[in-house]
């Protein structure tokens, strides 16, 4: 994750240089895939957080077409307990 | 995708697939294959149990019996969850077709 530094540069007064967010290709794109099966549970869990949440495109850099197709994946794979709505945070 | 109680034995597990699959082949409905994934963990509990044996059916039907389908596994004893969806099926793709005419 980039960290942000503010306009005043870092804390301890040198100069860093700002780090410009590398563009991120959409991976299925990349793939060609027209279909996202909700049986896949190891791919469609690289796009779920520790806690079971889906995550954010700004995250994973997937296009909306894709990330249209995963949200309904992971909908349907918790629907019939492949994937969990919530898991507990681990102490 | 039915999901069948562990408490269940095997014969009893058997019983309630072989019910599944003649009510899809008795409307005249076409069952192309009926794919068992065995005794799962679930990833959270369902009516306190933490297993589930996993089926998967492929069939063709219309949608009148779909209904029909989803309201009888909803009365089945045994099953724990079910889901009917839409499978998908590839596009032709339009573009090359017009790159051909080219």
């Amino acid at each position: 994750m980039a960290m942000s530094q503010g306009r005043g540069g870092s804390r301890d007064g040198k100069k860093r240089m700002m780090r410009t967010p590398r563009s991120k290709v959409c991976m299925f794109c990349k793939d060609g895939v027209d279909y996202l099966d909700y049986k896949d549970i190891t791919r469609l869990k690289k796009f779920v957080n520790d806690r079971g949440k889906i995550l954010p495109r700004r995250v994973s850099g997937n296009c909306a077409k894709h990330q249209r197709m995963i949200t309904v994946s992971v909908k349907r794979a918790r629907e019939i307990a492949l994937l969990a709505f919530v898991s507990e945070r681990v102490a | 995708m039915v999901l069948v109680d562990p408490t269940f034995n095997e014969a009893d597990v058997e019983k309630i697939i072989v019910k599944v699959e003649e009510q899809i082949q008795k409307s005249g409905n076409v069952l192309d294959t009926t794919n068992r994934w065995g005794k799962r963990k679930l990833s959270y509990e369902i009516k306190k149990v933490n297993e589930a044996y996993y089926v998967l059916f492929n069939y063709k039907a219309n949608t009148q019996f779909n209904v029909e389908l989803d309201k009888s596994l909803k009365f089945t004893n045994g099953v724990l969850r079910h889901m009917i969806i839409a499978s998908y099926v590839e596009k032709k793709k339009a573009p090359a077709k017009a790159m051909q005419a080219m």
